[in-house]
């Protein structure tokens, strides 16, 4: 179960990977700050409009293609620590965002995958949240809630 | 309209995990319509041994989804409805936070396109 969208834009892939690869392009779209570099491995942070802010480390990059990186929350508490540590803090709450740039039609598609990632089975390297959105039955696609999970949310709460 | 909380974010993956199994998730079900309840009387109910309920259930509750309680030599298991709205919260936040985004993604889009 992840969080998928994707929007069709009126314009060539190449362009489109400008849009979503780079620091200054990414800064008129996904947050109002954005310290990005399409490099695997690199680090980053993205501020949003509400202040919230996020670390990231780009975990993977195909050329024109595909963008993926792991971000968690920043705190009070790690600014107050000043410190740059662009390590641990918060990977509890780490999320991996993957970026797919499609040709589709005249245009392009883009499409996001925002999956948790589970902090315990991150041995090998490959988030469990990753592999679990290779799981096509639980693909979460439209605006609202999948009806199996609202159906337990309800009869969770019929319980109470 | 703020980012993800915090809690929601921390306790998604392991919820997630839980309920990627179609088996979890329908013991889960059965839990919450019929908790408090033990799990000799689940598998009666169900295609499973009471032996693969019984690990199913420990899986739930250590994603926090399901909580057991002993009465006398009985372990009675009841769902937890918090855990659920937490996951929900997350996605819920998550889709609106990538639908604003993907539309300003789009505005730009639009103009580099009338250039």
């Amino acid at each position: 179960m992840d969080v998928q969208r994707d929007v069709e834009l009126d314009l060539d892939p190449e362009l489109v990977w400008e849009l979503v690869s780079t620091a200054e392009e990414l800064e008129t779209w996904l947050g109002v700050e954005v310290e990005l570099e399409p490099v695997e491995g690199s680090t980053g942070r993205v501020v949003e409009e509400d202040g919230t802010e996020r670390r990231l480390v780009v975990e993977e990059v195909e050329e024109g293609h595909r963008l993926a990186w792991r971000w968690w929350p920043v705190t009070d508490e790690d600014l107050d620590e000043g410190g740059d540590d662009e390590g641990d803090d918060g990977a509890a709450e780490a999320s991996r965002v993957e970026i797919t740039v499609v040709p589709s039609g005249g245009g392009t598609r883009v499409e996001v995958v925002e999956a948790p990632v589970a902090p315990l089975p991150r041995v090998t390297g490959v988030s469990a949240a990753h592999t679990m959105s290779a799981c096509a039955a639980e693909r979460w696609t439209g605006r609202l809630l999948g009806l199996e999970v609202t159906g337990l949310v309800r009869s969770a709460l019929v319980v109470m | 309209m703020t980012g993800p909380d915090r809690q929601e974010l921390e306790r998604a993956a392991p919820l997630l995990e839980a309920l990627a199994d179609p088996t979890r998730r329908a013991l889960l079900r059965a839990v919450a319509e019929r908790g408090p309840v033990t799990a000799t009387s689940l598998a009666q109910d169900l295609p499973i041994s009471r032996q693969a309920v019984a690990k199913q259930l420990a899986q739930l509750e250590s994603a926090g989804l399901v909580r057991s309680e002993r009465a006398g030599r009985e372990t009675r298991f009841d769902a937890r409805p918090g855990a659920l709205r937490d996951l929900a919260g997350w996605l819920l936040a998550t889709s609106e936070a990538w639908d604003r985004r993907l539309d300003r993604l789009a505005a730009r889009a639009q103009r580099v396109a009338e250039r």
